[in-house]
Order: C-alpha cells, then structure tokens, then sequence
C-alpha cells in the first residue's frame, strides 16, 4: 500500500523540526562570593559548628523567586568543633538537581555520602530563626568525606586544601 | 539552512574562545553570548525589579567605559532581568541564571540578581560594584581572578574587589572581555 501524500509531509515536517530544535541547556546559576577564606581556621572561626553528617536521602527544592534552592536533612555523626544542638541539620544550598538551576562551582549533597561542614545557621534579613543552616564562604565550607580524607567540593581554586587527612583538618580549625 | 546555521555558529564560539587575548589583557567568558546587533554596538535591554538606580549607575558605567557594549532599562522588549531580593546568608551577594543554546544566551530566560540580605548594608560603591559585575556576566563574561589589586577586573570571583581593592567599576580587562565578544 502506498503512503499517502498527507503523510509524507507531515513525516517530513516532523523530521525537519526535530533537526531544527536546539537542545536547551538546563539553566545555570553563577553566584558572586562575598568574601573568600584564606584558611581553614578563619572559615571556623566564623561558624557556630563543624559537623560531620552522612546524607541519606535527596533534598528538597524551595525557590526564592525564580532561584533553586536544595535543603538536604541529614545525620550529625560527629561534632568536630562548637557545639550543635540535635541528631540532624537541614542545610541549605544554593541551585537544584532537578528541573535546572545548576551550580558549576560547587556541589549538591549526595545521597549515601558523608561531609563535614562549617556551618551556621540560615537567616533571611528579618533574623528570625528558619531551622536551616548554610555552610559558611559558599562551597569553601564543604567537605566530603572519602576514607580517612576530606576532599573539597568547592570547583573553584581558593586558598583552602583541596584534599586533606581529617586529622590534618582537625588540627587547622583548631584555635591558636 | 537551520543546520547550517547552527553550525556556524558553534564553529563561530570554538574561534572566539581561541582568540588569543589581545594586548594581555586577561578575561573569561562564560560560554554564552547576545547576537550581534545590525548596527552599532550591542544594547542589552533589561527589565528591573527592584534597586533600579542601582542597576541603571551600573550599566552607565559600562556604556561609558568603551566595553562595545551597552545596558538600557527597556521592560517593553527587555532581554533580561535585573532583580534584587532577600536571600538570607548564602554567602553570596549576586548571582546570574541563564539558558543557553549552542552559545547564544536565551532571551527572557536571563536573570542577574542582588541578594539584598548583603546588598542593602553595603556602601553605594560597593553595591554598584556586585551589580556592574553581574552585568558582565550578562554581557557573557565569567570570573576572572587573575589579577591583585590595583588591576584586579570587576569580574574578580568576591566583593574583595571593592573591600580589597576598591574596584567598582569595568577595568580594561573588562571591556577587553566585551570588546571580544562585542567587535
């Protein structure tokens, strides 16, 4: 049996817009730091607490306007340095994994991974206590945990290690 | 002719990053741009919403610095949106988010933003500073900390470009970063 004219045309139509269509990229965020540590022992210096957590499940999108945010719930299993207060922190970070809003320079919390992280407590300007916390310096206060090293998840070059033993870390956040 | 054109115009952003930078000037890009205009240098158009003075100051000194390219508030036929909101302590004080296709940013799918949790303490210097910066980066230009004070680009990753250094407007690694994407 012989195709149809009507067929034809709109076989070839839909051939030419599939050639035609550019695939969108997922959108991107670049943020601009406000200040970049020069040391380990300044970034917590500046943070309530250290904590190592262990991430067991994905976080969750919350958008302020058009902007991805990621807050992940995971498990203090250690308090390296300060004090921290409960068994788990939902911390906040900026773009999502889902629908877009990648982050180039920095890294997402992963399910079934550990990290310790410099944190304090996420506030919008009015003050009010969110029960979020952020890790301080954007991704320079994030750490994952890889055996017995602390591996960076910050992309770009700063002054801090890349890579370190945990004792190593312990002892640069250590006071003077 | 679609295809072609698509071509083109990846073949056309593999040169433009292979250019060699010119005079050492040094900059970076982020992998996206406008299209070039017909005529004349390039005008971005853009809609504010919220810290309008702040985003007009900015781009008028852009316009004045020579970059080839120009900001002008239009929100009738704006490609792109200048904003500010309260983000909290995100330790970030501007952003970009953007889509783009085969190199070219996509219209209305650009945003750059003031976090104003920072922004609205900061000395008028140093808020024009973040928003010059965050139009650069809609003009296509990425991060660029190749320099210390007194040379570093308004493009530098961090506000120390302003505490630091007291840039708060395009340098010539700036506008050699726009004049390569803008000739």
């Amino acid at each position: 049996m012989r195709p149809r004219p009507i067929v034809i045309v709109v076989g070839v139509a839909a051939l030419f817009a599939g050639a035609c269509s550019e695939p969108r990229s997922a959108p991107q965020v670049h943020a601009s730091r406000t200040l970049e540590y020069q040391s380990l022992q300044q970034a917590a210096r500046d943070a309530d607490a250290v904590v190592e957590i262990s991430v067991e499940k994905a976080g969750a999108v919350e958008t302020v306007g058009r902007m991805p945010f990621t807050v992940t719930e995971a498990r203090v299993v250690d308090v390296v340095k300060g004090r921290y207060d409960g068994t788990t922190v939902r911390l906040r970070q900026l773009g999502s994994a889902q629908g877009g809003g990648l982050v180039p320079e920095g890294e997402l919390l992963q399910a079934g991974k550990r990290y310790v992280a410099i944190v304090v407590p996420f506030t919008f300007g009015d003050f009010r206590p969110t029960g979020q916390h952020v890790v301080v310096g954007a991704w320079q206060g994030l750490y994952r945990v890889e055996g017995d090293e602390l591996v960076a998840t910050d992309a770009a070059r700063t002054a801090l290690p890349r890579r370190l033993k945990r004792s190593s870390f312990v002892a640069a956040i250590a006071e003077p | 002719m679609r295809v072609r054109a698509r071509w083109v115009a990846v073949v056309a952003a593999v040169a433009l990053a292979a250019v060699a930078v010119p005079d050492g000037r040094a900059y970076a890009y982020l992998g996206c741009r406008w299209p070039d205009e017909p005529i004349g240098s390039t005008k971005l158009r853009y809609a504010t919403s919220g810290d309008a003075d702040t985003w007009r100051a900015a781009g008028q000194r852009w316009s004045d610095a020579g970059a080839n390219v120009s900001f002008v508030e239009d929100p009738l036929v704006s490609v792109f949106t200048a904003s500010s909101a309260d983000y909290g302590n995100v330790s970030f004080d501007g952003f970009i988010q953007y889509q783009c296709v085969a190199g070219f940013f996509v219209p209305r799918q650009v945003e750059v933003g003031l976090n104003t949790f920072y922004t609205a303490g900061y000395p008028a210097g140093m808020r024009l500073a973040v928003a010059g910066h965050e139009l650069g980066h809609a003009a296509g230009l990425g991060h660029n900390d190749s320099s210390e004070c007194p040379s570093r680009p308004l493009m530098h990753s961090t506000s120390a470009r302003w505490v630091q250094c007291g840039i708060e407007r395009p340098t010539g690694d700036d506008t050699a970063g726009t004049r390569g994407l803008y000739p």
